[in-house]
């Protein structure tokens, strides 16, 4: 797919994406958005950093911010709250590996669900900031370049992802976007996560051809990311082997997300995209249905 | 088991069995599919390592279906056929009796049996016939049992030298049948055998070496031998040869011979001994290894010699140049009388003479050339250059036979009287080119010849194996005996006086007598000098014609009654493995 065809895709993904955030969007309800010292407190506000509020001084709070105008005035240390202390913070990872271009559908469907997530986020005056984790480690991406339709070009991938390293801020919510098709303990990711009062959700996508593969007789089955090639004559006993690894993969990690309260929200590629956050996310918690 | 094959061939679709073993063993070029969970495959095996060709063998419904289409393949191409259990077949066996087939006698039962019994298969009941391509021999077997006739071949001895083989055949395939087999068992490719004949070839080609003839010369007391010794082969041959007396070899000498030579060897008689023998060592071909000598001892005339004047000289060359002949002494009975007559006046004895008219006789006026009648002792001569004076012989009788005519004047005749026999000479032979007409000597000596054959005396000579025997039996007398001397004592053959024509040599080399009642007629050696039949490089080993075979068994089955369902269930398998085929990802 060339660059202005792309754009074109992208152009009207983030169009549809628009529409669908107006019904269903990212949990912020239910996240308890604590900044340097407030609450959240509602969309529609705006994008700038404007004084909003007061409040009585805490012990612990960053004393660069006692409005002194009011200690003159009423000789109580109270605290100034701005609107970027409020605002929900959303670091926004997308897995930039190959896998996530596997099939059409599986494209089409992660660039959905970074849209919106990237919509959800900005709709509710959140800020949002985009990470792509790929081979070698994680670069930023722009939001005027993925605003711009400009997509990161995929890359490899070089086992786990670090997470770790990546540059989350304090209490955002972190939405990663991947298809956790990598081996390894889901620990190290999960840990890095939640890292810095952070709250996480999972938005995974798949294709039906990952789930239950047709494959059948000799086939050479190559890694999209690695280019490891491996011959395997597939039957009955191989396809019935292989569903059962990959439905205990992600028991694996449902179950270690959910030990920490992390919504894994499992997408299926095919299909719309309303019905298919409604099938999947929904129930896990991972966006939350707009009355 | 009444199973045959009508296309053994068809054995070769067997070869798809491995063939779809290894096909479903090999690693077929697989289908590249990029996935994004390979690594949750590490767990699932096996796994084809890359780059090995073939995989361990893994039965699938489609392997079985295949294999089973294979065997039913394999069945309806080998064109199944069960023998009728009514069927039957008459095989008759030919063994060819010429002495080169000696060399082959110790395999030749085994080589017999083994082309034999595919032919006993091809019917449920076989009856089985031997002879041999002497037609002096009977049936050797007649039988169904195979065994029996091969124990037939087991004592069979060939016995003649080069021969036809063509009227033994006649007769064989009259004896098979037009449904019959008729197999010829011979050491080379027969010349325009009968068409239905199947020719088995059982010939060895090998280098040998034996005597090939023997020639006795000299006087009587003073013969000297002669014999040849030849090399049958492509490479040089040394061989050393015996002079045997009395069964104990009295000299050896050493021989070496080039490829294809013959050499003589010579020598004279031992000392006191009228035989011998010369041996060498036995070789692939024995029967040339033996060579038999004795002392001749023709049937010697008594001539009495009364010539017309004018005709002495050449009565004395023709009586010194004929062999065995004495001049009569007094009070000896002639066998022959040579005289001079006056024709119409002939004494009423019972000798055999040769009469010469005088030369006074009347002459006679005759023109034109001299003509033959058709007679042994006319037989082959020309009389074209006979220029003579015919004489008067006067009136001939019934007992008179004109041998030679020119006009109405007869010639040469051919009177007997009695068990005599005279020869009357129409022409003055002193005045005519008679003693330089070569048709009128060799009638002369064939008369003499006659004459000697027909004397009741014993002889000894030198023959050919197997070689006919005219000796003077008595028709009236007994039985009529060939001895032969072997090496586990004598060997006789008896032959009813009535076949004294019949009488031969033994077959075989070695001193033999011939005798009818106390009398001894014959004293003989025969030699085995067949020089066709002792060169054995020409001989040839070859089968039975394949088809030969198959067309008595198509004759005597029937085809497989379920080759339609066969036929059919290999469809429904082949449509089966097909259905059954894993699709392809």
């Amino acid at each position: 797919m060339n660059g202005d065809t792309d754009a074109a895709s992208l152009r009207a993904i983030h169009a549809r994406m628009k529409n669908v955030v107006r019904g269903i969007r990212l949990p912020f309800r239910r996240h308890n958005w604590r900044g340097l010292a407030g609450n959240w407190l509602g969309v529609g506000i705006g994008s700038s950093i404007d004084f909003q509020d007061h409040r009585p001084y805490l012990p612990g709070d960053d004393p660069r911010y006692i409005d002194w105008q009011a200690y003159a005035r009423t000789g109580a240390y109270t605290m100034k709250l701005y609107r970027e202390e409020v605002s929900p913070r959303v670091d926004l990872v997308l897995d930039n590996s190959l896998s996530m271009d596997i099939t059409e559908a599986k494209r089409s469907r992660f660039r959905e669900l970074v849209y919106f997530a990237m919509e959800s986020a900005l709709q509710t005056g959140a800020g949002v900031r985009i990470f792509a984790v790929g081979e070698g480690g994680w670069k930023p991406i722009p939001l005027p370049a993925l605003a711009g339709y400009q997509w990161p070009r995929p890359e490899g991938a070089d086992g786990f992802p670090g997470l770790g390293a990546l540059p989350f801020r304090h209490g955002s919510m972190r939405v990663w976007i991947t298809d956790l098709l990598f081996s390894g303990s889901p620990e190290s990711g999960l840990r890095a996560l939640l890292a810095g009062r952070g709250r996480a959700v999972i938005l995974a996508p798949f294709a039906t051809e990952e789930t239950a593969p047709t494959w059948s007789g000799n086939v050479e089955l190559r890694d999209c990311e690695t280019g490891f090639r491996r011959r395997q004559r597939v039957g009955d006993p191989e396809r019935k082997a292989y569903r059962e690894a990959y439905h205990r993969h992600f028991e694996l990690w449902t179950d270690q997300c959910r030990r920490r309260s992390i919504p894994l929200a499992r997408i299926p590629a095919e299909g719309d995209v309303v019905d298919a956050l409604l099938q999947g996310a929904v129930r896990e918690g991972a966006v939350e249905v707009l009355t | 088991m009444n199973l045959v094959f009508g296309n053994p061939a068809g054995w070769w679709a067997l070869l798809g069995v491995p063939a779809i073993l290894l096909v479903h063993m090999l690693q077929i070029r697989a289908r590249e599919i990029p996935i994004s969970t390979l690594f949750l495959l590490d767990h699932v095996g096996p796994e084809s390592r890359e780059g090995r060709v073939l995989d361990r063998l893994r039965t699938s419904p489609q392997l079985w279906l295949q294999l089973l289409a294979v065997l039913l393949l394999t069945w309806l191409l080998l064109q199944p056929r069960w023998i009728r259990t009514d069927s039957f077949q008459r095989v008759v066996v030919v063994l060819d009796s010429s002495a080169s087939m000696a060399a082959v006698l110790n395999d030749l039962p085994n080589r017999v049996h083994d082309a034999l019994v595919p032919l006993g298969r091809t019917s449920a009941l076989t009856e089985w016939r031997l002879m041999e391509s002497d037609p002096s021999r009977g049936a050797r077997y007649a039988g169904t049992s195979l065994p029996g006739l091969i124990g037939r071949i087991k004592d069979w001895t060939p016995r003649l030298g080069a021969h036809a083989l063509n009227p033994a055949l006649g007769v064989a395939r009259s004896l098979a049948g037009p449904l019959g087999a008729v197999i010829l068992v011979t050491d080379h490719q027969p010349d325009n055998p009968p068409p239905g004949i199947a020719v088995l070839g059982v010939g060895v080609p090998r280098n040998q070496c034996g005597f090939a003839g023997l020639r006795v010369d000299g006087e009587p007391g003073g013969e000297t031998w002669a014999a040849a010794i030849r090399n049958y082969g492509d490479i040089p041959a040394e061989r050393s040869w015996d002079l045997v007396v009395d069964g104990q070899p009295a000299s050896r000498r050493e021989i070496r011979l080039a490829p294809d030579e013959t050499r003589v060897v010579t020598g004279a008689f031992p000392p006191g001994r009228d035989r011998f023998e010369l041996r060498m060592p036995p070789d692939a071909l024995p029967t040339d290894d033996r060579l038999p000598v004795l002392r001749p001892r023709p049937k010697r005339l008594l001539v009495a010699s009364q010539p017309p004047e004018g005709t002495e000289p050449f009565v004395d060359q023709l009586l010194g140049a004929m062999p065995a002949i004495d001049r009569v002494r007094a009070g000896q009975e002639p066998d022959l009388v040579v005289y001079g007559f006056t024709p119409g006046v002939l004494p009423e004895t019972a000798t055999h003479r040769i009469c010469l008219p005088r030369p006074d006789a009347d002459t006679a006026d005759a023109d034109g050339l001299p003509v033959a009648e058709s007679h042994t002792l006319t037989r082959d001569l020309s009389w074209g250059g006979l220029l003579c004076r015919p004489v008067r012989l006067g009136p001939l009788t019934d007992a008179d036979q004109a041998l030679v005519w020119q006009g109405s004047a007869p010639l040469i005749v051919l009177r007997r009287k009695g068990n005599s026999e005279q020869l009357l000479i129409g022409f003055d032979v002193a005045a005519s080119n008679a003693d330089r007409v070569p048709a009128f000597v060799i009638l002369l000596h064939r008369f003499v010849e006659r004459i000697r054959f027909a004397k009741a005396a014993p002889t000894a000579d030198n023959v050919d194996v197997n070689q006919s025997l005219a000796l003077p039996f008595d028709p009236a007398g007994e039985e009529i005996v060939v001895t032969a001397e072997t090496e586990t004592g004598p060997d006789p053959y008896a032959y009813p006086v009535h076949q004294g024509a019949l009488v031969r040599a033994p077959f075989f080399s070695g001193f033999f007598t011939v005798a009818q009642g106390e009398q001894t007629w014959f004293d003989g050696a025969a030699q085995f000098a067949d020089l066709r039949e002792a060169d054995l490089r020409h001989t040839e080993s070859f089968k039975l014609p394949d088809h030969h075979v198959r067309d008595l068994r198509l004759a005597n089955s029937r085809p497989d009654p379920w080759s339609a369902v066969w036929g059919a269930l290999l469809m429904l398998v082949v449509l089966s493995a097909w259905a059954v085929g894993e699709p392809v990802s």
